[in-house]
């Protein structure tokens, strides 16, 4: 049984976006790039994040506005792909990922002989987000109450506590995983949410997923209950309590759900 | 108490419905008033018919008034709104003189006593000259393209829009460089309107068969007033290019204005360029058509919007909402709703829009993955509940002048 620790309740927000223009726009990637070295984070980070916490469909394919424009719109293929396959998960700061766009850009331009413009009104339209945020009437002290809040949040919720907290902190792991690490010691359940790529799936199923993850961890704790149940007077039964038993049922239990 | 808001319940879902009650909870003291020039007609009135009883219902009091004037005051306001749209129709001083005192008029009779006053569009735009007497923030809800205008009008109007605390544009390639804050909030559409609800079956049977339209073979439909810049002429001639290869019939389907001279104009010439194919199918269609242009968009294959110039393109929503394949030129507010590939296909020509209209057909598995996509875009982002969420988040944030974060835990 886990020690009892003192508990810091976690409360679940909820960051709602608000889209404001700058006026600033880029024909071509020479205008893009001296746009990008200037403007403000926000709108560097609205550029890079609104695609996952509003376009939850388009993650698959291009997670940025500008892979998406560079690619599709001005048809620059080779430095639109080295945009879509960015990590974000790599970029603590606005700042590191600024310099990396810049970097990728920059060192594109420098191979190319040519300056192609986009036609008129296909521009690319600098936008910042002003992001609003709200608590939710959800606070959370165990997992259960953390799987029945999470079942209840909206996506933008998710999208705070999964990403804006992480950016926000400059931090390595984001709020779920934190709060169930530091206050309930749930080590494999707080990695397991870290080890998801939420910049990857649309956010409703990150929560699917993380929904499973608990349940998973929920079965587990039970049938490890269920095998210390068992009397050591007989071989089984000892093989039963070792840690041995749990290991192989466990191991045949995720080879059964692909990998879960 | 939220009887009109939960009945959305079951298209945006009760999460996000929640997350509008939450943002309204932070407004309850807030009190709101709207102000445009006219009550019935056009989008800003359809709109404000349906964002302010929401507002009220959910404790935002919300007032909406509509300035007055006569034929020479909407005269002079049309001459303005063409100007900002890019047609050149100076402005002399008389007719300045009198936009103002009319608007100063108007303003006699109106009380600003609120906390936000919204004024939509130019024709009321001077009322800002109240804005010292009241506490009220002020901001122009702008509906228009005005990126490129007759600039002698601009510079006018902009001596007022400068006045104002904030701009709101429907999308970035509307605005204008401005000293005050810009955002960004897109119209939208009802889903529970009559030109956007689920219909029966029958009734696209129905309506097929009343304008013999053959429910068997592919439709491509373009629904917009017979105007020049909806190109119904260049919709013909993509029509007769897809032909050539692949089977199909076209509607074209709109209104015309017995107030503007252009689109009776325009009429004629479409039903004589479509000549006697029986296969295209231009359907004048009378004011109050909404279930009819509702039911058209749902019998379509393809829709298309081969507009030259375009404001938001509405007709564009509402297709997608229907979860039909898009192809529509890249102008106006098209590319913020028609992403290339994903929600549809964006044309530049007319052998374009045959050219993806053809493929479209042939390809009916991407057809309707675009317009899945397409209606998930929608569902996100142009819905009459977003819009509403937008503007009290604006509320919000008009207290916090130049904060990127706006924490209110």
């Amino acid at each position: 049984m886990a020690k009892s620790r003192k508990v810091t309740p976690l409360r679940f927000y909820t960051s709602i976006p608000l889209v404001e223009l700058t006026t600033q726009k880029a024909k071509n990637l020479k205008e893009l790039k001296e746009i990008i070295e200037t403007i403000d984070g926000s709108s560097i980070y609205f550029h890079t994040h609104h695609y996952v916490r509003e376009h939850h469909f388009f993650s698959e394919e291009y997670p940025s506005d500008f892979a998406y424009w560079v690619a599709e719109i001005l048809q620059e293929k080779p430095l639109g792909e080295k945009l879509a396959i960015l990590d974000l998960r790599n970029f603590p700061t606005i700042r590191s990922l600024r310099e990396k766009l810049l970097e990728l850009i920059g060192s594109y331009l420098d191979k190319s002989n040519r300056i192609r413009d986009v036609l008129p009104g296909l521009e690319f339209h600098f936008r910042k987000t002003v992001s609003i945020i709200i608590p939710t009437p959800y606070q959370v002290s165990d997992l259960s109450e953390f799987r029945k809040a999470l079942e209840k949040v909206d996506t933008y919720s998710l999208y705070y506590h999964l990403m804006e907290f992480r950016l926000r902190e400059s931090g390595e792991s984001n709020d779920f995983s934190a709060w169930i690490r530091t206050n309930l010691g749930k080590e494999n359940i707080a990695k397991a949410i870290e080890d998801l790529d939420p910049y990857y799936y649309p956010l409703e199923e990150t929560r699917e997923k993380i929904l499973r993850i608990l349940a998973r961890e929920r079965y587990f704790d039970r049938v490890k209950e269920k095998l210390s149940s068992y009397t050591t007077a007989t071989e089984v039964g000892k093989f039963l309590k070792s840690k041995k038993a749990f290991d192989r049922f466990k191991d045949g239990f995720q080879r059964l759900m692909g990998g879960e | 108490m939220y009887e009109r808001l939960l009945e959305y319940r079951k298209v945006i879902g009760q999460q996000t419905l929640e997350t509008i009650f939450r943002i309204a909870e932070r407004l309850s003291e807030k009190k709101v008033k709207m102000v445009n020039s006219t009550a019935v007609g056009g989008g800003v009135a359809e709109i404000l018919h349906r964002l302010v009883p929401l507002m009220n219902e959910l404790g935002v009091e919300t007032s909406w008034e509509v300035i007055k004037g006569g034929e020479e005051f909407f005269n002079i306001t049309k001459a303005i709104h063409n100007s900002l749209h890019g047609k050149a129709e100076p402005l002399t001083a008389e007719m300045q003189k009198v936009f103002l005192e009319v608007n100063r008029d108007n303003a006699k009779n109106m009380s600003f006593d609120q906390d936000c006053v919204f004024i939509h569009d130019p024709q009321p735009i001077p009322l800002v000259e109240e804005r010292g007497k009241h506490q009220a923030k002020w901001i122009w809800r702008c509906h228009i393209d005005v990126s490129s205008p007759f600039e002698s009008v601009w510079d006018f109007i902009k001596t007022y829009v400068e006045k104002y605390d904030a701009s709101i544009f429907s999308a970035p390639s509307f605005a204008r460089e401005l000293k005050i804050p810009q955002y960004q909030i897109s119209p939208s559409i009802d889903p529970l309107s009559l030109k956007n609800r689920e219909v029966h079956p029958r009734e696209i049977e129905d309506l097929l068969q009343r304008y013999k339209i053959d429910p068997e073979r592919p439709i491509i439909t373009q629904i917009s007033r017979f105007d020049r810049l909806k190109d119904p002429s260049g919709v013909i001639e993509t029509y007769k290019l897809v032909k050539r290869s692949t089977d199909c019939q076209l509607v074209l389907a709109g209104g015309t204005a017995t107030d503007d001279p252009e689109s009776v104009e325009v009429l004629p010439h479409v039903l004589s360029h479509a000549g006697k194919d029986p296969d295209i199918h231009v359907i004048e269609l009378p004011p109050n058509s909404d279930l009819q242009i509702n039911v058209l968009q749902r019998a379509s294959t393809i829709i298309l919007q081969k507009s030259l110039k375009e404001g938001f393109a509405l007709t564009v929503t509402e297709a997608l909402w229907k979860k039909k394949p898009v192809v529509a030129s890249a102008v106006g507010g098209i590319p913020l709703q028609v992403i290339h590939n994903y929600t549809g296909l964006l044309v530049h020509s007319i052998e374009g829009a045959a050219f993806k209209v053809r493929y479209l057909l042939n390809n009916p598995a991407l057809a309707k993955k675009l317009g899945e996509n397409g209606y998930q875009h929608v569902r996100n982002n142009f819905l009459i509940t977003r819009h509403l969420r937008d503007y009290l988040l604006l509320l919000i944030a008009l207290d916090h002048p130049g904060e990127n974060v706006i924490n209110l835990g």
